[in-house]
């Protein structure tokens, strides 16, 4: 018994180690952020701040306020948008099965494997010809498309699990593929919509590739590449670095912590 | 359930535009992709000449793609096997009926969560020579001789980048596994200790061997990430000292975007998509023929 | 409820549709009415099949 217990101790010392390692960075940006430029060079990165002070996060945010604005309305068109393709196709893919469905599936599927370096010198070009270069609609309209392979990937994992019996009632009554989609299948993907439009806010705010090369100019910046010239500009103001990266952190964070359960089962279902 | 006539047209009209733009957006770019990797195009100028494969042999001239090839199956050798084996470990030790178990997996998702731009700048912050986390600490631990320049020192700044990318996917990696173990059937592991087994035996004759998916995913999930790796490294020290980390990501961008050599980093990126079919294509199969198996 | 709905799903599809139509003023118009278009119909569909639920 008395070895048993020593054994779960030192399990749990483990684990606590872990955690703590694993928070570190974190704890010591979170720190830094609270402290004037001169407390950061006078105390140790992991020591609370002893006067905390506002002034470098409110001087990132002046810095990246626009960005946020920019990055909110990109996640919330990208959201909407891949999830309604996503789960559009997932329905016909999952219940209107057709010959080459299965084929044209996977094909979805593998899009979530191209590596978006190969799309970057054609999205260049395709963008500029259609006159989206160097602005917000043009990484609006590939958020827009991006996300709707995996929000396909999602739904069909759900939708498989409706019984096909469900659909031939609705279907004797003379409902058409569309009226089923929209009475049917849709207010039965409440929780698969929850898991997929969480896992696309996180893919979305997070991404900075395609913001950096696909706008220019101050007021169209995704808030990664508006936090990247930040880090870039103010090279030993490791304060404001800090606290533009919380800034840029607390969102995923929050949704991370608190609807964690539903960001587990996407990540897990892939 | 066979579709009638008029039902196969409605479904065609509602899939087909949105199928059509995304096939669009990722196939024929990759085989355009290609095709600007045959030419000399050179993106601001619109006009262009074929010059078949002379950008693919001057490639294999270029030192900077061989050192960003060798990064890169530095990332495949090490940081593959590192968070995996990370993940399956912890997942282990939370799946001991522990106290608090939901905190722990949080904690640990919690890097997940931050976009690589933030992950880059705690870690400069971490790896600063002067005054950055890691050697304040150790100096204060009085452990000054471990201290070093860490993403300034061309010998050890790939090993610091992959440390970093390890403590941002670990979590991830425990999950996966948890998953995995908590989806096998307590029946399996009751017999095994009604037999008496002890927890190490049951964990590596019954509990791994069962695992085989959670491998699968986690393989394809990270290799993927190995291969087309780009933001972390990029903010963290843009591929330097040097060009001591450069990988094939990092170096298409720079040809391209930087240097304006648009056909040049089209071959980066055509190698890219070719690395990435070759490993995953076949692993997709695998898990494919598992699953009509079961 | 079913009141509600007819109510409700067109007001937030005009509304999220609406903000991103005003906030993209950089770009070019026709793309303007085609992503708030766009952003209408996705907004409007699911919101209005979320509350036939039940």
């Amino acid at each position: 018994m008395r070895i048993v217990k020593s054994r779960r101790i030192v399990l749990y010392i483990v684990l606590i180690a872990f955690a703590i390692l694993m928070l570190l960075p974190l704890w010591s940006g979170i720190a830094t952020a609270f402290k004037t430029s001169k407390e950061v060079i006078l105390t140790t990165p992991i020591t609370p701040p002893l006067h905390p002070t506002l002034t470098p996060l409110i001087e990132s945010l002046d810095y990246i306020k626009k960005s946020l604005i920019n990055s909110l309305v990109l996640v919330g068109s990208g959201v909407m948008v891949s999830c309604f393709f996503g789960s559009i196709l997932a329905y016909v893919f999952s219940k209107r099965r057709f010959r080459g469905s299965i084929t044209l599936f996977f094909l979805v599927v593998f899009c979530l494997y191209v590596p978006p370096q190969v799309q970057l010198i054609p999205l260049v070009r395709v963008t500029s010809r259609l006159g989206l270069h160097g602005n917000l609609g043009a990484l609006v309209l590939l958020y827009m498309l991006f996300g709707t392979p995996m929000c396909t990937f999602i739904f069909k994992i759900l939708y498989d699990e409706v019984p096909d019996s469900f659909i031939g009632a609705a279907k004797l009554d003379g409902a058409g593929t569309w009226t089923i989609y929209r009475q049917i299948i849709l207010p039965l993907s409440v929780i698969p919509f929850i898991v997929a439009a969480l896992l696309q806010v996180t893919i979305i705010w997070n991404d900075f590739i395609w913001g950096l090369i696909l706008t220019s100019g101050e007021a169209n910046l995704p808030v990664t590449v508006a936090l990247a010239n930040l880090k870039g500009s103010f090279v030993a103001k490791w304060n404001l670095q800090m606290a533009g990266a919380l800034w840029v952190a607390l969102p995923t964070l929050i949704i991370f912590i608190f609807l964690g359960k539903y960001v587990i089962r996407g990540y897990a279902g892939r | 359930m066979e579709l009638n006539k008029n039902e196969k047209i409605s479904v065609l009209l509602i899939v087909l535009p949105i199928l059509a733009i995304i096939f669009f957006f990722f196939y024929y770019c990759a085989g355009w992709n290609f095709f600007i990797s045959l030419t000399d195009w050179k993106g601001f100028i619109p006009t262009y000449n074929l010059v078949g494969f002379r950008n693919y042999s001057s490639l294999l001239h270029d030192s900077i793609f061989w050192t960003s090839l060798k990064n890169n199956l530095l990332l495949i050798v090490i940081f593959v096997p590192g968070v995996i084996l990370i993940g399956l470990i912890f997942a282990i030790l939370i799946d001991q009926r522990v106290k608090g178990e939901g905190i722990f997996r949080t904690i640990y998702l919690l890097p997940f969560a931050l976009s690589f731009v933030v992950t880059a700048t705690l870690w400069t912050w971490m790896y600063s020579p002067r005054v950055g986390t890691i050697n304040v600490l150790l100096e204060k631990l009085r452990l000054s001789s471990l201290k070093s320049g860490w993403i300034t020192e061309p010998n050890i700044v790939m090993y610091c980048i992959i440390t970093a990318l390890i403590w941002q996917f670990a979590g991830y990696s425990v999950i996966i596994f948890l998953g995995g173990i908590r989806s096998i059937p307590e029946s399996h592991t009751e017999a095994a200790k009604v037999d008496g087994a002890s927890s190490f035996t049951l964990y590596t004759r019954i509990i791994i061997p069962q695992l085989t998916g959670s491998f699968m995913t986690g393989f394809i999930i990270f290799m993927c990430f190995a291969i087309k790796a780009f933001d972390f490294i990029w903010v963290l020290n843009k591929g330097g000292p040097g060009y001591t980390s450069h990988i094939l990501g990092i170096a298409m961008y720079k040809e391209t975007f930087v240097l304006d050599k648009y056909a040049y980093g089209a071959v980066y990126s055509t190698i890219i998509f070719l690395l990435s079919i070759v490993i995953i294509i076949p692993l997709l199969y695998l898990i494919h023929r598992r699953e009509k198996l079961k | 409820m079913e009141n509600l709905r007819r109510i409700v799903s067109p007001f937030i599809a005009v509304l999220a549709s609406g903000g991103l139509f005003y906030y993209l003023s950089e770009t070019i118009m026709p793309w303007r009415i085609a992503f708030a278009a766009i952003m209408f119909l996705a907004t409007y569909i699911i919101i209005d099949g979320f509350l036939r639920r039940g």
